[in-house]
Order: structure tokens, then C-alpha cells, then sequence
């Protein structure tokens, strides 16, 4: 069991130091007008320190080496463009809790809410609240999000009288995007975990407990509930480690000074050594949630051990 | 999954389709005659055939066509049907359309005859179906090239990202020796965020479709292969391919027969799902700035553009119509493709 | 799945989509329920008894002060960084940084240069010295209003040596380069700092030596802002970082910058000017979709000003309510725009690249996309109600630049130009020209149609539509078996580059800016070694030769140094040959859009910086009536200012 983790991880830790490098290639590719606006009035000499300044005259795998170099001594960099000069870790660390208190808050609401939908759609099939349940699941689908966002912002805000924007200190500016981040996720965990259920449900164990007359409702929760909630559960630790990365329609929309967006801003405006230190903590974040999954289904799902490696999902 | 359950079915199938066969396919199907009809046929039609140890063995094998039943599982689900049908008329409809009568260019500039200035902002109704937008397009003809672009665009990556999805997928799931590469492969890309690849590939390259298929595909196709990748070895090792590849069943009948089967309905599954979320990556890309042109018109170009004038009921119409559109579209894909994955699963096919 | 279910869902969907539709019609019909924010109506009560200091004595236009001095506004582009000198230059790192400091000098409501920091200037005989005299006694302040040191010459020489000094690569060099004694040579590693001939003579003087005469240096002294010394001395790479590591001599200090979230400024009342800063507090709050909220923000009360986007402007004015209050767009001179011709084209095969060359080598061509464009119809993409207002006949925005009350855009031959009809666009003559080049190009083997290529850059705003509109436009006018527009969208990161740098484009819609009050430059695009449409280098004879005549035109006017009437008469000739000869066909100018406002637009520092001083925040929203009274007020007291 421990070597197997050790093993993961050290995996892990070797995808981590080729993403890297593959971003790090990818960016370099980027034409280098738009790392400076004022390119036209620049100086040959002022053009090549700026350049020397970012990093940018050594041959791109001088550059990858430095860039290893740094992160070893656990410095994510300096930011170039974003803010100039400062320190990447201060950036994100007054950024990732803003994120993280929303991504919980939405998390908290739409897991109970979602899985209660979900049993109650499995339990009732075809009746009316599965009905409206698939309603609710597929228009969340269908509808895109840049649109519905807006519209329970706007009409949101119109109807509750709350305020459009977010305000720190105002307690309740976080319902509207709380509610905005729950909808979606309260119809996914619902719509998996009916499938799930229903899946469950149909297995020959099942029938085999039915005609045996287990009490439906021990059928119900020991069996069908335990059993489809197992992939789900996989999914969870890396949900909630990547809270961080907030959601850019709803955080632009509400003025939240959280990470939503951020990477999009940061590639849009070429400044790598942010892209990077993004990349790093999202894919390091990514791992660590799937290696967090495995352990937490094998805790919940007697049947997996983490030494034989059984597809799960 | 119960390993068996496969051969229950078939066997129970065969037993039905004898009674319900004979009476629906009399008289259409020539095999299916009744005695005094074959003892009516010329001997001369007839003529001897050396005994054939495969040919014999297909005797004893029901006409269970797999498609067939697929097919027939589909359409009793009338649902899924009008679903089909409304999305093809959509497609169908957004190709026409340009060749009726009376319909303007999607990026032609309507001028007011008698002032020479652009018809802006005209409300839907009259002249045009659907009004024109703000330099004086007609919006009925954006829209539907906006759905003609899009449809494209998703049956494009979704196609592209299946097939190669799936060839690769197959090597990957039987040649244990490209197995590590390829899971190395899965592992580096999955965690490299796929908004980063969409979006250098709009930087790098200039903003069009083929640049969006191009990032979409790039490494769309390794979910595809991944899924495939699997079906493939739990298949592969199944005790009924197995009692098969013992009997000396050829491989591209193992294919075809034994493993086709199962792994159609999750690639029936996917390429309609792939369909509305490419088409939900292009709305995504279009709304980050960095979508296609506005002389390609998409409904990601349009719901976009559309999107401030939520808040001016008069102009509201230029969100609406495209933002229907595209959810008619994406519930259509996605209600059919799951109509059609559970009609594809053999284990429906009762 | 159950599949009757589907059906409900996908009416569902469509069910959603139709409540949009209908669920705020009423609003839109009864016309009255948009009255825009009722809260506001004890505002304008309370604006009465607004502080006496605030109120003005007879209320022209019927303007009401607010009570409570606080701006709320959104902003969607984020300042990189505090420190004056490091950033990229960009409008939203200036807008931040432009309120927290000052210049040597200033501008005033009509644009017209006043002292800033320093009190007064002293110029030599030969205009090559300029002594810059200092405000005694004004300090730094830290971000919590403390005053911490005493503003010195030195403050200033620290700032301009950091420009100068290669190795921190700022932008704003260009204003030293080739201007200030010394600098280029420091500049490229060369000398060292001792070189710069931009000194400290005592502890409130500072005395700056030109390399050349430079007749626009006269308003130079903006450019120069202060840094502290000893607050740099102490912080080096981190200075101006966070607003805690900056020290305000500006009329406002930054109590909060929350980058990407929220700025607050507050007033400096250590300011030498701080009677004229009426703003208390600004409260600036991100967010990345201020385009699409700010009007239904701006309507609700929570923010006090909203620019408001051409694609809702229809909606505003259909209702008077809104149209009321909608204020039109001024044209803005900060930038100019022409459509470029490519002397030395670098697209497609060696065929294409040469049958370009000669084409454009032809005037009657140039001459007949020149008269050929409708330059109305092409901006009505962009300002669909006053088009017109933002056309212009010439490179060099009207009332840029004058001389001895003259403005340059007035002087002939630029005047005849500049009073062209319809700004150039006469279908007549477009199709005469047309056709004498049709004659002379079949003469020389070209075959028809032409194709022209014309890249647009997707990043620029509404340029997209434009230049749909201005192929149809064109095409129909002189037929396409003449013409056929190739519009293409170039990259939206490293456009210049990969285009307008590259010669990558036949036609393109292109534009400079100038800084300087003076005519010089604003024709950078066509002097030597331009990268916009490389007119020196031109590879058809006759144009190489109109360029030489045009080049050595514009050296002639360069030589004059003094500003005077010559000087600008002699810019204003090279500038009509260019315009007569159609080397380029001048456009239009910026527009500062449309917005609704508590604020005065006319109240603040003449350009675009973004400062707050001057300006009263006012209880109600400002009306159109009010605008044009105010504006026309404002033309002649600019007129009467410049006399």
C-alpha cells in the first residue's frame, strides 16, 4: 500500500515536471509584440534588457533550467505583467481563500441538495419529481452558462434587492453567486448519482437481494446508495482542492477578487511566470485530489484495495 | 454486469425473434417462404454446394443483426425520435436555408434605399424575419449561418476526435507494449488545464474555424481514447471472448462481433455529447475573446454579442434567438445520444 | 433514462428562454417604471444644503452637488503596478497612477499647459536650457495622509535617471531619447548617469538641457513626475509596488489597491492644489464585465458613472428617459486613424506582391478609393447617431495645435483639405478616377478586378463591422469587377507585428498618436524608416518619387526649429502633398464614447488621464440639455483661453 503511493506520487511528480515543460515550450511560441505595448518606442538596448529582464534572451531550455532551479527553492517567481515585480505567492495567496470560501459555500449547499435530488429522482422513477428533476438537469445543460449567469444575477438582484456586485463585509452580496455556483453543480451530482442508482439497481445482486425479501429500504440505502455513491465520492477531494480555481463567469460578473479568470488574464497577457506558477498549482492540486480520491473510495468501497488496480469508474 | 447475461439475451432473443420474425418479414424476405412456395420453385434455380464446416455453423446462428436491434431499441423511444428529428430538421433547415427565395446574405449590410444608411436594430418582423443587428445584418440569415458554423464545428470535433479517439484507443487497449507511453501521454495532457491549449492555439495560430477545430481535437481525442482504451481490456479478457478466441473466431470478427458491440454505445454516447460541448467550448472561447471572426457568424459569436442587451428589452430578441437555438440543439444531442447509447447496449436489446 | 421525461425538460428550456423574453416587457411599455433610481430623490433634496465650500452660488445649468463627495465607478482594466515608471505605460496602469502624482507641469480644463509642481519655468535665449523653479514647502504623504519628506529638484533627477538607466527599460524613455542632452547616449549604455544633463541646481530647481531646439518642449514638463528619493533609496525594486510602498504628492492618495478587486483613493489634502480637488473618496471596484453591468448598475444607483456600448445605444435612445441622460461621445485626439496603401507589400506569391506595386503606384487608383470611401457610413459601425462629429479631413486633428491664433488644420493648402465636402467622399469623382485607372493599369497589363487585402485587427472594437461595411461600401461604388475586398482577420495578440510590421496587408485601417502639441508628430507614419506604410521605401517609381519630394518637404519643416507660423506652414504643406497625392486616406479621429454621468465631463484636466481633480460629483444624473449648454460654453471659453 505504501509503495504503491510512493510510486503514484513519484509519477505524479514526473507528469508535474513535463507539464511544466510543455507549457513553458507552449508559451515561449507566443509571438513577442504583445510582452510590450510601447514596442515602437523602444530603444535596441532598452528592448533587449527589458527582454533580459524577463528571461527571454537565454535559448528556451537555459530558460526551462532556471525556471526548474527556482522552483526547487520553492519560489514561484516573480509576476512580469500582471503586477510588476511582485511576488506571485502574495498574488495568490490573498486571491485562493476568496475562491476556496465560495467553491466551500457552493459545495455545501449543492452536495446535500444534489444527492438528496439524486435519491429522490432514483426513488421516484417516472414520477413527476423525476420529471422535474431531469428538467432542472438538462436545462442547466442546455442553457448556456454565460447566459444564465447573468440572468440570476440581473434578475436576481432585481427581485431580492440585493446588491449586483459582491461587497466584502456585506454578508448577503454572496448569496446571489453562492446560489450561481450551486446550480450547476446541485444538477450534476444530482443527474450521476440517479444514473448511478439506477445502474445499481439493476444488477442481478439486487434481485437477488429482493427476491431473497431484504426490506426494500435496507436494499435502498446499504446496497443501491452505498454502492453508486462510491464513483462520486472519487470525484470529491479533487472538487474541493480545486475550489481555488473559482469560476470566471461567475466571479467577473460579481466583482469577486478571487483566482476565476485569473489564468485566462495571465495567458492573455503573456505573463509567463504566472501562467507557470498557475499551471504548477492546478495540475499539483489535480494529482494530489485524485491520489486523495483513491484513498477515500478505498475507505468508503471495502471492495477496492489500492495495491490491484480495478477500474473504479 | 453479469457475464452471462449476454448469452441470456441472445438465446432469448432467438427464441422471439422465430414467432415475431416470421409473421413481420412474410412474404418480403425470400428465405422465409412457406412450403408449398419452396416446393413450387424450380429445381433449376438450385444448384449443389460442397459442405462447409463455417457455412454450416451460421445455420445455427440467429439472424440477430446488431444494428437492426439498435435500431429497432431506438425508435420505440419516441421521445429520443422527435429529439432526432428536430435536430436534423435543424441541420437540414440551416443548410436550405440560404438557398430559399428572399433570403439575404448573413453578412450583407442592409442600406435604407431612400437615406443610404444601415437599417440598424430593426425589430424582428416585416422586412426581415428576425430584425437586423447593429450595422444592419439580417439576423434571421446570422442565425441560421451561426447554427450552420456551429453544427459544423461540433459534428467536425466530434467526428475527428471519435475516430482518431477510437483507432488510438484500440492500439493502446491491445499493444501492452505502447500502454505506458500512452498512459504517460493521458497523464501529462490531462493535467495541463484545456483552456490554456485552447487558448495558444488561438494565439498562435489566426482566429478561424479550423483553428478551433484544431484546438479542440488536439487533445480532445485522449478522453475518447482513454474510455475506449479500457472498454478494450475489460473486454478483451471476458470469459464469452475468450470461449470465442478459443474457437478460432477470426480478429476482425472479434472486432466486429465481440467487442464493436459493446464499446458502440459509449462511442455513440460520447460523439453526441462532444457535438453540444464543442459547441459550448466555441461560446466559451468567443466569450474570453478569442472566438471566430464576425464574419463567421456562430451562435457563440451571437449569444456573445447578445449578452448586453439582456438588460434593453427591445434589442433583447438579438440574445434570444440564438441562445433557443442553441439549447434546442444541445438538449437534442444530448437527449439522442443517450437514447441511442442505451439503444446500442446489447443488454437493451430484449 | 426515462424517455417521456425529455420532453418536459426540453420545454423546460424553452420555457426559461421565453421568460426573458416576456418577463420585463411591462417595463419597456409603461415607459414610466425606468425612472432610474429612485433613492437618489433624497440626494437631490439633501444637495441644497450641501457644504458651502461645494455648492455653486447660482447653480448654472441647474447643476445640484451631491452632498456626500464619494464616486463609485467599476473600471475593467487593472493598473500592472503603482510606480510611475515601470509599468507598460497602459491607459489603466496611467488612470491609477495619474491621480497620486504630478508632473512639473500641468494641464487645466482646456487642455492648456499650467504649472504643476513647479512654480514656474525659465527658458534660455537659445531655447536649449529650460530651469524649472519648484513649490516650496510641498511633502509626501504616506497612504494614510502622513507627511513624511519635503518635495526636492532631487525627486525629480531620481526619477529621470531610473528612466534613463537601460537596465530598467521604461517606457517612458522616448520622451528622453533624442531630446534631453545626454540621454540617448546613456541611454544606449554609452555614458554614464553624470551624462544626463538633467540636473538639480539647488534644493527647488532643476534645470533640464535640450540636445536640439525642440519647439514643443514648452509643454514638456508633464512628463516629468517625481520619485521619492529617500522612500526609493530605502526600497529600490519594490518602490511603488503597493500603495504602501509609495509616497502621494498628487491630489489624491491611495488608501486601498486591491488589485483586481478594488481601488479606493482618497483625497490629499497636503496637495498644493487641494482647493480644487472636490472629490472626497473614489471607490474604483473591478470587474471584468463592466461593459455589460455598468449601465443596469449605473441605472440602480450603485455605481455613479457607466460608458454605454453601441449596441445597447438604440435601446437608450428609443426611450426619453434614458436619451435624457445618455450623454454623446466626444471625439477624442488621443489617437487618429487613415486608411494605410503598402508601398512595399510582403503578402501572397511574387505575382500578387507585384501587381500590388503597381497598382498602388498608380494615383488615379489611390485618388479613386480616396474619393470612393464613405467615411460616414464606414463610422456609423461605431457612433450610429453622430458620425460625422468624429470625421476628419486631415491627419492632424482640427484644434490640435495652433499658431499666432491660427490652427494648423486652418493653413493653406491644409485648409482646403480640411474644408473638403462630405470629408472627401464624392462618388463622382471617384468613378472618373476609376476610370482613368482603369485605362492606364490595362495599358500596363493589369488584369481586373484588383484584389485589395485588407486585415483588420479583431482586438479593436467594432472594427470588424466597419470594415464589412467598408468593403460593401467600396465594391458597390466602383463595382467589383474593378475592386474586390479580401477582409481578413489578423492575429488578436502580436496584430502589429504579425500585419502592419511584417507588410503583411495591401489596405489597412491604421493610426498614430502624438503627445506633443505641435504638428510634427503626428505624421510618423510617413517618414523615414516607418514600420506603417514604409512610403520611403516604396517600390513603384512614381510614388518613390512623391515620397522623396515628400520627405525632403518634411525635413525642411523639421528644420525649423522656432515655433512659428513658418514652421507650421511648412508642416501643413507636406501634409496636403500627402493628402492631395491620396497616399493615405485620413479617417477619423478617437471617440471618448457615450456614457451616463454624475460628473461634469468638462469639469476635469483636458485629456486622458483619468484624473479626479476639478470635478464635482453631482446629485443627479447629468442631462443632454445640460452637456450642450455646458459644452458650448466650454468651445468658447477654450477659444477666449488660447487667445
Amino acid at each position: 500500500m505504501l509503495k504503491y503511493c510512493l510510486k503514484r506520487i513519484m509519477r505524479a511528480c514526473i507528469s508535474l515536471v513535463i507539464v511544466i515543460a510543455v507549457v513553458f515550450c507552449l508559451l515561449r511560441l507566443m509571438p513577442i509584440d504583445s510582452y510590450f505595448p510601447n514596442l515602437d518606442d523602444m530603444t535596441e538596448i532598452q528592448l533587449y534588457n527589458a527582454k533580459e529582464k524577463l528571461g527571454l534572451n537565454d535559448p528556451v531550455p537555459v530558460q526551462l533550467g532556471n525556471f526548474y532551479q527556482q522552483l526547487l527553492r520553492g519560489d514561484l517567481g516573480l509576476s512580469n505583467k500582471y503586477r510588476v515585480d511582485y511576488p506571485i505567492t502574495k498574488i495568490l495567496a490573498k486571491k485562493a481563500p476568496v475562491s476556496i470560501k465560495f467553491g466551500l459555500m457552493a459545495m455545501g449547499i449543492s452536495l446535500p441538495l444534489g444527492l438528496l435530488l439524486g435519491v429522490l429522482m432514483a426513488r421516484n422513477r417516472n414520477g413527476i419529481l423525476d420529471r422535474v428533476g431531469t428538467g432542472y438537469v438538462v436545462l442547466m445543460q442546455a442553457v448556456p452558462a454565460a447566459v444564465y449567469y447573468l440572468m440570476v444575477q440581473i434578475y436576481g438582484s432585481d427581485w431580492t434587492g440585493l446588491n449586483i456586485l459582491y461587497k466584502t463585509g456585506v454578508p448577503s452580496s454572496i448569496i446571489l453567486p453562492v446560489v450561481s455556483l450551486a446550480l450547476p453543480s446541485i444538477a450534476w451530482y444530482a443527474m450521476w448519482l440517479r444514473r448511478y442508482m439506477v445502474d445499481e439497481e439493476n444488477k442481478d445482486y439486487i434481485r437477488m437481494a429482493r427476491a431473497k425479501g431484504v426490506p426494500q429500504r435496507a436494499i435502498g440505502f446499504n446496497h443501491v446508495f452505498r454502492n453508486a455513491i462510491v464513483p462520486l465520492i472519487h470525484g470529491i477531494p479533487s472538487s474541493l482542492l480545486l475550489t481555488i480555481s473559482g469560476s470566471i463567469y461567475v466571479e467577473s460578473l460579481y466583482s469577486i477578487p478571487g483566482m476565476g479568470g485569473l489564468l485566462v488574464e495571465v495567458i492573455k497577457m503573456q505573463d509567463n511566470s504566472m501562467v507557470q506558477a498557475l499551471v504548477i498549482v492546478y495540475a499539483a492540486l489535480g494529482i494530489i485530489g485524485l491520489l486523495m480520491g483513491d484513498i477515500l473510495m478505498a475507505v468508503v468501497d471495502p471492495r477496492i484495495s489500492l495495491t490491484k488496480k480495478e477500474g473504479a469508474r | 454486469m453479469s457475464k452471462f447475461s449476454m448469452n441470456d439475451h441472445i438465446s432469448k432473443k432467438l427464441e422471439k425473434s422465430l414467432t415475431e420474425q416470421d409473421l413481420a418479414d412474410a412474404g418480403r424476405l425470400p428465405d422465409v417462404l412457406t412450403e408449398e412456395q419452396i416446393a413450387a420453385l424450380p429445381a433449376s434455380l438450385f444448384s449443389r454446394r460442397a459442405y462447409s464446416e463455417e457455412e454450416a455453423e451460421r445455420t445455427g446462428y440467429s439472424d440477430y443483426s446488431y444494428w437492426r436491434s439498435t435500431i429497432r431499441a431506438f425508435f420505440k423511444n419516441k421521445a429520443a425520435v422527435c429529439m432526432l428529428l428536430l435536430a436534423m430538421s435543424l441541420v437540414l433547415f440551416s443548410v436550405i436555408q440560404p438557398y430559399l427565395p428572399g433570403q439575404y446574405d448573413p453578412n450583407f449590410i442592409n442600406n435604407d434605399p431612400e437615406t443610404g444608411m444601415q437599417i440598424i436594430n430593426q425589430q424582428p418582423g416585416g422586412q426581415f424575419i428576425l430584425g437586423t443587428n447593429a450595422i444592419g445584418q439580417d439576423f434571421w440569415a446570422r442565425l441560421w449561418a451561426g447554427t450552420r458554423t456551429s453544427m459544423f464545428l461540433g459534428l467536425t470535433v466530434a467526428a475527428i476526435q471519435t475516430v482518431i479517439g477510437i483507432a488510438l484507443g484500440m492500439i493502446w487497449g491491445y499493444l501492452r507494449s505502447v500502454d505506458v507511453f500512452f498512459t504517460e501521454l493521458y497523464n501529462v495532457v490531462t493535467n495541463i488545464p484545456s483552456t490554456i491549449i485552447l487558448i495558444l492555439a488561438s494565439y498562435v495560430l489566426k482566429p478561424g474555424i479550423w483553428t478551433m477545430v484544431f484546438a479542440m481535437c488536439v487533445t480532445g481525442w485522449l478522453g475518447v481514447a482513454q474510455y475506449i482504451r479500457t472498454q478494450v481490456m475489460i473486454i478483451r479478457d471476458r470469459d464469452f471472448n475468450m470461449a470465442s478466441r478459443c474457437l478460432g473466431t477470426p480478429l476482425d470478427r472479434i472486432i466486429m462481433k465481440n467487442l464493436l458491440p459493446h464499446i458502440v454505445s459509449v462511442i455513440m454516447l460520447r460523439m453526441a455529447l462532444a457535438i453540444p460541448s464543442a459547441i459550448g467550448s466555441e461560446v466559451f472561447m468567443t466569450y474570453i475573446g478569442l472566438g471566430l471572426p464576425i464574419e463567421t457568424p456562430s451562435l457563440g459569436n451571437l449569444v456573445n454579442a447578445g449578452r448586453g442587451m439582456l438588460m434593453s428589452p427591445s434589442l433583447r430578441y438579438q440574445l434570444i434567438y440564438p441562445a433557443i437555438v442553441l439549447s434546442v440543439i444541445t438538449v437534442c444531442f444530448y437527449m439522442v445520444g443517450n437514447a441511442f447509447g442505451d439503444a446500442a447496449d446489447p443488454k437493451n436489446h430484449l | 433514462m426515462k424517455k417521456r421525461n425529455r420532453w418536459m425538460a426540453f420545454m423546460l428550456a424553452g420555457l426559461m428562454l421565453l421568460a426573458v423574453a416576456c418577463g420585463t416587457k411591462p417595463d419597456s411599455t409603461d415607459g414610466t417604471g425606468g425612472s432610474p433610481n429612485p433613492s437618489n430623490d433624497s440626494d437631490a433634496n439633501a444637495g441644497a444644503q450641501s457644504p458651502a465650500g461645494s455648492t455653486p452660488q447660482d447653480n448654472p445649468y441647474g447643476l445640484v452637488y451631491a452632498e456626500e463627495q464619494t464616486l463609485n465607478t467599476v473600471y475593467n482594466v487593472e493598473a500592472s503596478t503603482l510606480h510611475p515608471y515601470t509599468g507598460d505605460g497602459s491607459a489603466g496602469t496611467w488612470v491609477a497612477i495619474s491621480n497620486l502624482t504630478e508632473g512639473l507641469q500641468t494641464v487645466d480644463q482646456y487642455g492648456n499647459f499650467i504649472p504643476g509642481l513647479a512654480e514656474s519655468i525659465e527658458i534660455s535665449e537659445d531655447e536649449l536650457v529650460y530651469t524649472y523653479h519648484l513649490r516650496k514647502g510641498l511633502q509626501w504623504v504616506d497612504w494614510e495622509g502622513n507627511e513624511m519628506c519635503e518635495l526636492t529638484a532631487q525627486d525629480f533627477v531620481t526619477a529621470a535617471q531610473f528612466i534613463c538607466d537601460p537596465a530598467n527599460a521604461a517606457s517612458a524613455a522616448s520622451y528622453y531619447d533624442g531630446i534631453i542632452s545626454g540621454a540617448t547616449a546613456v541611454l544606449s549604455g554609452e555614458a554614464d548617469m553624470s551624462a544626463l544633463e538633467f540636473k538639480a541646481l539647488d534644493e527647488y530647481t532643476v534645470e533640464i538641457t535640450l540636445e536640439r531646439q525642440v519647439p514643443y518642449f514648452d509643454g514638456y514638463g508633464g512628463h516629468f513626475l517625481p520619485m521619492c528619493t529617500s522612500l526609493y533609496e530605502e526600497l529600490g525594486a519594490s518602490y511603488g509596488m503597493d500603495n504602501e510602498s509609495l509616497y502621494y504628492i498628487g491630489p489624491y492618495r491611495l488608501t486601498s489597491f486591491d488589485p483586481q478587486s478594488q481601488r479606493v483613493y482618497e483625497k490629499n489634502y497636503s496637495y498644493w492644489d487641494a482647493d480644487n480637488v472636490h472629490i472626497e473618496k473614489v471607490i474604483a471596484t473591478y470587474n471584468a464585465e463592466a461593459a455589460t453591468l455598468a449601465p443596469e448598475l449605473f441605472s440602480r444607483g450603485e455605481i455613479d458613472q457607466a460608458k454605454i456600448g453601441t449596441d445597447i445605444l438604440s435601446e437608450r435612445m428609443a426611450n426619453p428617459d434614458t436619451k435624457n441622460i445618455t450623454i454623446p461621445g466626444q471625439p477624442d485626439g488621443t489617437y487618429m486613424y487613415y486608411y494605410l496603401f503598402n508601398y512595399v507589400p510582403n503578402f501572397g506569391d511574387d505575382a500578387a506582391k507585384a501587381k500590388w506595386i503597381t497598382v498602388v503606384d498608380n494615383e488615379n487608383f489611390r485618388q479613386s478609393l480616396y474619393w470612393g470611401l464613405d467615411r460616414v457610413k464606414a463610422k456609423m459601425a461605431q457612433e450610429p447617431y453622430n458620425p460625422e462629429l468624429f470625421l476628419s479631413n486631415t491627419i492632424t486633428p482640427v484644434s490640435w495645435c495652433s499658431v499666432d491664433g491660427v490652427d494648423f488644420t486652418e493653413i493653406e493648402p491644409l485648409a482646403t483639405i480640411t474644408h473638403r465636402e462630405n470629408w472627401g467622399f464624392d462618388a463622382g469623382k471617384a468613378l472618373e478616377y476609376r476610370d482613368k485607372a482603369v485605362e492606364e493599369l490595362t495599358a500596363q497589363g493589369i488584369s481586373f478586378p484588383i484584389e485589395i487585402y485588407l486585415p483588420y485587427d479583431p482586438s479593436t472594437q467594432n472594427l470588424d463591422m466597419e470594415t464589412q461595411v467598408v468593403k460593401q461600401q467600396l465594391e458597390e461604388l466602383l463595382g467589383t469587377d474593378y475592386i474586390t475586398i479580401t477582409i481578413e482577420t489578423g492575429p488578436s495578440t502580436g496584430f502589429l507585428d504579425a500585419v502592419r510590421r511584417a507588410g503583411n496587408y495591401g489596405m489597412l485601417k491604421s493610426r498614430n498618436g502624438a503627445a506633443e502639441y505641435d504638428p510634427e508628430k503626428w505624421v510618423i507614419a510617413f517618414d523615414r524608416n516607418n514600420t506603417w506604410c514604409f512610403l520611403d521605401k516604396a517600390a513603384g517609381p512614381n510614388v518613390k518619387a512623391l515620397a522623396d519630394e515628400y520627405l525632403s518637404m518634411l525635413d525642411a519643416a523639421k528644420a525649423i526649429t522656432t515655433n512659428s507660423m513658418e514652421r507650421y506652414q511648412a508642416f501643413a504643406e507636406a501634409e496636403a502633398f500627402l493628402i492631395d497625392h491620396a497616399l493615405v486616406i485620413p479617417v477619423c479621429a478617437d471617440s471618448t464614447g457615450y456614457m451616463v454621468t454624475k460628473l461634469n465631463p468638462l469639469e476635469g484636466m483636458h485629456n486622458t488621464d483619468g484624473s479626479f481633480k476639478y470635478y464635482h460629483l453631482l446629485a443627479e444624473p447629468l442631462t443632454v440639455e445640460q452637456y450642450n449648454q455646458i459644452y458650448a460654453d466650454w468651445l468658447a471659453a477654450r477659444e477666449e483661453s488660447r487667445k
